[in-house]
């Protein structure tokens, strides 16, 4: 898949649980994999990318999950 | 001038023989060197405040980090920020200590330089999981303090759910007992593992600790997901002369040394000590009591086990043995494929914040063993099961 | 603001090999053998016949920027410029000329650093953040680390005891120092349940996650308030749903106290590593002393000192005197909370006719 379009994937993934569900990398990668046959270390780049890019950011709720940045 | 604030309750813990870190945490508060005096000064005035209520006013975590790290920065928040503005954000950085904690006084000066100039100017040396710990900055310092100590060649630590700084006893740097280089095998597990430990990825923590023999100086067996302990095959090396000066000089050989050794394979005739080797499980008594006479036998290697961790949630485990010997020596590929293989069972069946151990409790041992492709071995257990309960695959059973 | 340097990721810690004293990297690996000259000063001889001194000294492990300029500078004359760190958090000076043994010993103690933790003693203590930076923090624990040493202070810089003696604390039972492994530890511990701040859980926590955190399932949803709900007989106040969601806070400054566990070990030394066990279920939070707890580490303490043989560490004495003979040579009350009803209960219920009066 397209690194580009993947992102997006992953992007809106996040964006649509959020108050819902948290996810933790490992999830998304799972999901990545069942839903769109996405390989675990095609979907690692993508989300290092949209980590390295403050698109997506870490945080830690005695766990670590992915998140969509707060806004000031 | 920072509001300075009265603290009677903690400057009762100034007074007493041992180190003060009330004294430390004032001199922050009042060094020159400290550019932010505000830091310190505050955290005395929250300090005697949990000591008078008698409870924390921290809160909460929180989303903070550097940029494309899910690691390494404690987030740590004041929930009175308005009593104590020093210490509205008083975040923690972790930065990955060196191998067996060695220093030369340039290198921590430059890390004391940095810290005074964006934090609080207090530190651990080290925390718990073995990292400097920067203690207190606030969100904006981040990526000028990442900026000053990445480009000087120090990064961080690991927290959250991924790889945890690994760490190690001071091993062949100045131990005589060390049956493999662990301050070698700590910095390329550290460097292999990089990814995995600024990137959190994995149900929960994964620490690894290296102990070189089974003194275990660093507490592995404890506290670490991985613990890789020295040890040795062949037999003890003895130097009679040595054994018979220890008598010489007080030790009582029979009742220190032979009747403490939990496999009875010693015997002392008051002139000669005898080692039955095939008995000795190599706890490391007699060694470690006769340092000049007696040394580990010359076949070296370490024991790998797997699972430890403290209490929280269903009860303290310590780890389990899973490979009896390995030989350790770079450039390490046996070890590494175990360990990927390892993070590939818990990847796929771990339960979120469930640790390797509790994972392996849940799903069985047996089961672990077969999905890792690791051979049943006797020093695998204490004792066989008591239960007649166990299962069989399709290929043990006739059609 | 100036110009900040390029930053770099994934570069790992520098390699240890730049940081070592030219004697431990002319000798690496190649020990021989080693001699305890005093409480905390020993000597490594190298198979080459090279020397090097250690002196230990004790660091309360919070130590501001000067600390470390001030132990630099000592390192600086004595030790050509290298230190280190013990895993236990004191500071080691290394040196490899014997002349300057005695003179860097002599600057240590005019500038009253605490020498010792060597050998057959009480090392320092491994422990927590406590409220200095922790936000489950049920005690501090720098404080109960410096009140219990002010008072044990002389097994560290002089007098020996049976075996090493190892202390932690942990501020709560997350217990991030290695209490559930140690001699005597400390932990800070809750009595009462969390609190539930229905307001707040639907943004601050996600309800699955609460639900699951709970090793004995006293949580569930509670759908009416988009909240959860506590079923307060089965709670046992680890406070794991507080880690997951904050919105369920419970400390609760009345009730919270300190615990102590004895009788663990991690060293493999003669018997195998053993867990801490329960000696006192709760002493009071009485800051800034803890008077309560002084007392009965300094009981436990005494009457292994009185009774354990040579090498023996604590979990050993117990074990071969047994742990009804503990509760007798201690005067510690036995009562319920002593007896397990967690996982591992049924390990170490009596299953034999054989005990002491």
């Amino acid at each position: 898949m397209d690194r580009e379009e993947l992102k997006k994937i992953i992007y809106e993934l996040v964006e649509k649980s959020m108050g819902k569900k948290l996810y933790k990398p490992g999830d998304l990668f799972k999901k990545l994999e069942k839903e769109h046959g996405v390989s675990k270390a095609e979907a690692k780049a993508a989300l290092r990318e949209l980590m390295d890019a403050g698109t997506l950011i870490y945080s830690y709720k005695g766990g670590s999950y992915v998140e969509i940045p707060p806004k000031e | 001038m920072p509001q300075k604030h009265p603290t009677p309750l903690i400057d009762e813990l100034e007074k007493g023989a041992f180190p003060s870190f009330v004294k430390e945490i004032k001199r922050a508060a009042e060094s020159s060197n400290v550019q932010d005096n505000n830091y310190a000064q505050d955290l005395l005035g929250q300090l005697e405040l949990s000591y008078k209520e008698k409870k924390t006013h921290w809160k909460h975590g929180g989303i903070v980090g550097v940029r494309g790290y899910g690691s390494g920065v404690i987030g740590r928040y004041s929930d009175i920020p308005d009593q104590f503005p020093g210490v509205a954000h008083f975040h923690t950085i972790r930065v990955n200590q060196p191998g067996g904690f060695f220093y030369t006084t340039e290198a921590l000066r430059e890390i004391c330089d940095i810290w005074d100039k964006y934090g609080s100017g207090l530190t651990n040396m080290h925390g718990s999981t073995g990292d400097i710990i920067l203690l207190g900055t606030k969100t904006d310092n981040l990526e000028p303090v990442f900026a000053e100590l990445s480009s000087r060649g120090w990064d961080l630590g690991g927290s959250g759910s991924a790889v945890r700084t690994p760490s190690c006893c001071v091993g062949p740097a100045r131990c005589e007992w060390a049956c493999y280089d662990t301050l070698e095998l700590t910095y390329q597990i550290t460097q292999r593992f990089q990814d995995e430990l600024h990137r959190p990825m994995f149900p929960y923590k994964f620490k690894f600790k290296m102990a070189g023999c089974a003194v275990d100086c660093i507490a592995s067996i404890a506290r670490a997901d991985m613990s890789i302990i020295g040890t040795w095959k062949g037999n003890i090396q003895i130097d009679q002369d040595e054994v018979r000066n220890y008598a010489k000089n007080g030790m009582d050989i029979q009742a220190e040394i032979v009747d403490m050794c939990p496999t009875g394979c010693m015997s002392w005739d008051g002139n000669e000590l005898k080692i039955n080797d095939e008995d000795c499980n190599r706890c490391m008594h007699c060694i470690a009591k006769m340092t000049k006479a007696l040394r580990q036998g010359e076949e070296k290697g370490a024991t790998i086990l797997l699972g430890s961790k403290a209490p929280i949630v269903t009860g303290a485990l310590m780890s389990w043995v899973i490979v009896p010997f390995i030989k350790l020596e770079p450039p390490y590929e046996e070890l590494f494929d175990l360990v990927e293989r390892i993070w590939e069972f818990w990847d796929e069946h771990g339960k979120n914040r469930e640790r390797v151990g509790e994972l392996i409790e849940r799903m069985g041992f047996p089961v672990f063993l077969k999905e890792t492709g690791i051979e049943p071995h006797p020093a695998m257990v204490k004792e066989p099961r008591r239960d007649p309960f166990f299962f069989w695959s399709e290929e043990d059973v006739e059609k | 603001m100036s110009e900040l340097p390029q930053r770099q990721t994934d570069i790992g810690p520098p390699h240890y090999s730049k940081f070592l004293p030219p004697v431990i990297k002319e000798n690496y690996g190649k020990w021989r053998y080693h001699e305890i000259l005093s409480a905390g000063v020993m000597v490594h001889v190298a198979e080459s016949g090279a020397k090097v001194w250690t002196v230990r000294v004790a660091s309360p492990r919070l130590v501001s920027t000067d600390f470390i300029r001030d132990i630099c500078e000592i390192a600086d004359k004595y030790c050509d410029g290298h230190l280190r760190f013990t895993t236990r958090h004191n500071v080691e000076f290394l040196v490899s000329d014997e002349s300057k043994v005695d003179p860097l010993v002599n600057e240590l103690k005019e500038k009253g650093y605490m020498i010792g933790g060597i050998g057959d003693r009480i090392s320092n203590v491994v422990h927590t953040q406590g409220w200095v930076h922790c936000h489950s923090a049920a005690t501090d624990a720098s404080g109960l680390v410096k009140v219990m040493m002010d008072e044990l202070h002389e097994y560290f810089t002089e007098k020996e005891l049976p075996a090493k003696v190892r202390l932690a604390v942990a501020c709560c039972v997350n217990m991030c120092g290695a209490v559930h492994c140690s001699d005597i530890a400390l932990v800070g511990v809750h009595k009462t349940p969390p609190r539930i701040e229905h307001d707040k859980v639907k943004n601050l926590c996600e309800i699955p996650s609460t639900v699951a955190s709970c090793p004995t399932s006293a949580i569930s949803p509670d759908p009416a308030k988009k909240s959860v709900k506590i079923k307060i007989e089965k709670c046992m106040y680890c406070g794991n749903c507080y880690s997951v969601c904050p919105a369920m806070p419970i400390s609760d400054p009345k009730n919270d106290g300190v615990a102590i566990v004895v009788g663990g070990k991690v060293s493999n030394l003669r018997s195998n590593p053993k867990f801490s066990k329960l000696a006192v279920p709760w002493l009071p939070n009485n800051p800034p002393r803890w008077p309560e707890v002084v007392e009965n580490v300094k009981k436990i303490l005494n009457a292994y000192i009185e009774g354990a043989k040579k090498h023996e560490r604590l979990g050993e004495w117990v074990e071969r005197i047994g742990w009804e003979k503990f509760f007798k040579v201690t005067g510690l009350p036995f009562q319920l909370q002593h007896i397990d009803d967690f996982t591992f209960a049924r390990e170490t219920w009596r299953m034999a006719a054989t005990f002491k009066w």
